[in-house]
């Protein structure tokens, strides 16, 4: 656990129950569709995920009602804008990682991504030295991998 | 007997050198991690299940076993020297340390935790290593209906211990499962909830599940502290140094805590330990509120007392003792750190249940060993070698530290399949585990969830099976019987007996960790 308060804006407070209600059902109707619950006296495939979709639907419900009845909590505190916005940035940045990986090479991708996330971490500044060290991690990963673990990494020249 | 004398042979292990080093440094690993607050041990593991690959399935669990035990102890830290505890199992420990860091004494309350920590560790794993073998055996007598009501008791025990949040852990719980029946269906050949994509067809591996949820999370919600990392860093610039010289406590202070608190505490953290879902923060809570309960001088505590220190860390050291005698003996994990560890042997294709002790007793005796040794030696030696630098290494640069782990995480996930898919797959799951933390849903009840899904799943439809679509078997099986109604004690106890009052803000008294 974080000691970190977490901040949580009025608008995902009460969109976010409506997501995991829209996934509750989503997969509730995917079991109904998978099969009869009970064949032939048995249990069929599709019975626990009915179980579970129904138990995650009703859970989803009943958070939904929470959130529409209760007011954000006033005692959270609100990030500050660069702050709220970094974890997607980071996100972005490790989409981007993952998509460049096989075929920017392991060696390439990885300083450019350990550079970013050396950036979203702390200022704009010595950029010259940010770099170096996100070589020297990148360098230290490799070791760790594919020297000390032999774990074959991707390269740009195959 | 015979298990006890095979974990004596397998300290042996620890006098080769390879095995000694990935021990040490899975316990300075765990340390480090737990010291710096946001971070914690489960995240360190996390981060190395990847690299158990292509490590000695025997050495790995020795060095989760002492990652678990520096996990515990280290947190005290930062609880101590700047009132942040780096890891939750060390709230208590902050009450007493704080105080007595402000009175110049930082160092000695870093000893007192250490001590207490030694003893409690090494109660807890000689606890485990003696009873584990007879618990084991009685596991053998839990038959499938049993195993499915001890499933479903462990699954609701840890919802109903996320006190003030239960639904939340309940959904989570339950995103949890739908995520473990994605795949080929174990029992018929009918694909489930793929959607047409070949890659969910053998279904979501445990790896991405426990990197997203542990790791990426973790470092997306860091992302989101940046301001808070800057003010700690001057916090930690501005705390006074320790020094060696005053880390061991006077005989007469030890005295004045007293032989029978460390005991009791340790037996409080073991018994604790063994509640799916408990884990060290309740373990500690409970110790320290026993400790102030029998006290003569209840008053002292809460300005610096170590006697509140000794029940704390006692208590939460040996919950790593406690917390691992289900997972061990009935393959069900309590926290975050035991379901790692489980990982770690289903990605060796070893099958945690009830025969794990039995048949794969040299594999198991050598990581209790390896419990016993961090908890006796590797605590007191890194407190004594280390310990005047505890806060050089905290104030470790945050960006690099994010760094290095956002490629651990993410190139960890690729190692298992070598596909960009399951990289993918860990970001995925990493955001979603990120927006449920955000929003105060415990991601352990997913991932618990997720693990014991598939055999809760199995249990329920090999029962009926069995009794021809017939539920009352659950209840006219004596073990079946035995574990529903252990589960209705605990809803009584947990959320029936002491409801939760409606003032309390949502997470306060939950006591596991994530």
């Amino acid at each position: 656990m974080s000691h970190y308060k977490n901040s949580v804006n009025k608008a995902t407070t009460r969109v976010f129950p409506l997501l995991l209600l829209g996934v509750s059902v989503a997969y509730l109707v995917s079991a109904i569709l998978l099969d009869e619950p009970i064949t032939n006296g048995r249990l069929s495939a599709s019975f626990f995920p009915l179980i579970v979709g129904a138990g995650s639907t009703i859970l989803a419900l009943i958070l939904l009602y929470r959130s529409a009845v209760s007011s954000a909590d006033p005692t959270k505190d609100e990030a500050s804008s660069s702050d709220a916005h970094r974890p997607l940035w980071v996100i972005a940045a490790t989409l981007a990682y993952i998509v460049a990986f096989t075929s920017l090479g392991y060696f390439v991708a990885s300083t450019l991504y350990v550079f970013a996330i050396i950036l979203l971490f702390s200022d704009r500044t010595h950029l010259l030295g940010k770099a170096l060290i996100a070589m020297v991690i990148t360098i230290f990963g490799f070791l760790l991998f594919e020297q000390i673990f032999r774990v074959r990494l991707p390269t740009l020249w195959g | 007997m015979d298990f006890i004398a095979l974990v004596i042979q397998s300290f042996s292990l620890l006098f080769d050198p390879v095995t000694l080093l990935y021990v040490v440094a899975g316990f300075l690993i765990g340390t480090v991690f737990a010291a710096i607050p946001g971070l914690t041990a489960t995240l360190a593991l996390a981060l190395l299940l990847p690299l158990t690959y292509s490590l000695d399935i025997t050495t790995a669990l020795m060095a989760c076993a002492s990652i678990y035990m520096a996990g515990m102890c280290g947190g005290s830290i930062t609880a101590t020297t700047i009132n942040i505890p780096g890891a939750p199992s060390a709230m208590m420990t902050a009450l007493e340390g704080y105080p007595m860091q402000r009175r110049g004494q930082g160092a000695l309350a870093l000893g007192h935790a250490s001590l207490a920590s030694m003893i409690g560790g090494g109660i807890g794993a000689t606890l485990l290593i003696v009873l584990a073998p007879f618990i084991a055996e009685a596991s053998l007598l839990v038959k499938t209906a049993g195993k499915f009501s001890l499933i479903a008791f462990a699954l609701i025990v840890i919802v109903i211990a996320q006190r003030g949040r239960v639904v939340k852990a309940a959904m989570a719980a339950c995103l949890g499962l739908m995520l473990a029946t994605i795949g080929l269906d174990t029992m018929v050949p009918v694909a489930r909830f793929t959607f047409g994509m070949e890659g969910l067809t053998a279904g979501i591996a445990l790896m991405p599940v426990i990197i997203g949820t542990f790791a990426i999370s973790e470092l997306l919600i860091q992302a989101g502290a940046v301001a808070e990392h800057r003010r700690l860093s001057n916090e930690i610039r501005q705390t006074q140094s320790i020094r060696r010289r005053d880390f061991i406590p006077p005989l007469a202070s030890i005295r004045d805590i007293g032989i029978w608190c460390y005991i009791k505490s340790s037996l409080i953290g073991y018994f604790v330990g063994t509640l799916p879902g408990a884990g060290g923060s309740m373990g500690s809570f409970l110790a320290y509120a026993e400790a102030v309960r029998t006290s003569r001088e209840p008053q002292r505590f809460g300005n610096g007392n170590p006697q509140g220190i000794a029940a704390s860390e006692s208590a939460n050291n040996a919950v790593c003792g406690g917390a691992l005698v289900p997972m061990l003996t009935f393959g069900i994990p309590g926290d975050p750190i035991t379901a790692i560890v489980l990982g770690v042997l289903i990605i060796n294709g070893i099958q945690p249940g009830p025969q794990l002790l039995a048949d794969q007793a040299t594999l198991i005796a050598p990581m209790l060993a390896s419990l016993l040794f961090s908890a006796l030696i590797l605590i007191p030696v890194t407190l004594f070698l280390i310990g005047p630098y505890f806060l050089r290494i905290v104030s470790i640069r945050k960006d690099v530290l994010y760094g290095s782990i956002a490629l651990l995480a993410v190139v960890g996930s690729y190692v298992a399949t070598y596909s960009t898919y399951q990289m993918g797959l860990t970001l995925l799951l990493g955001t979603l585990a990120y927006y449920l933390r955000k929003h105060d849903y415990p991601v352990v009840t997913l991932l618990l969830g997720f693990i014991l899904g598939p055999n809760l799943e199995e249990f329920l439809r090999r029962t009926l099976a069995l009794s021809n679509g017939n539920p009352m078997v659950f209840i006219t099986n004596l073990d079946s019987l035995f574990f529903l109604l252990l589960t209705v004690f605990f809803i009584y106890f947990l959320a029936i007996r002491k409801p939760m009052k409606s003032d309390k803000s949502p997470g306060e008294n939950n006591w596991t960790t994530q």
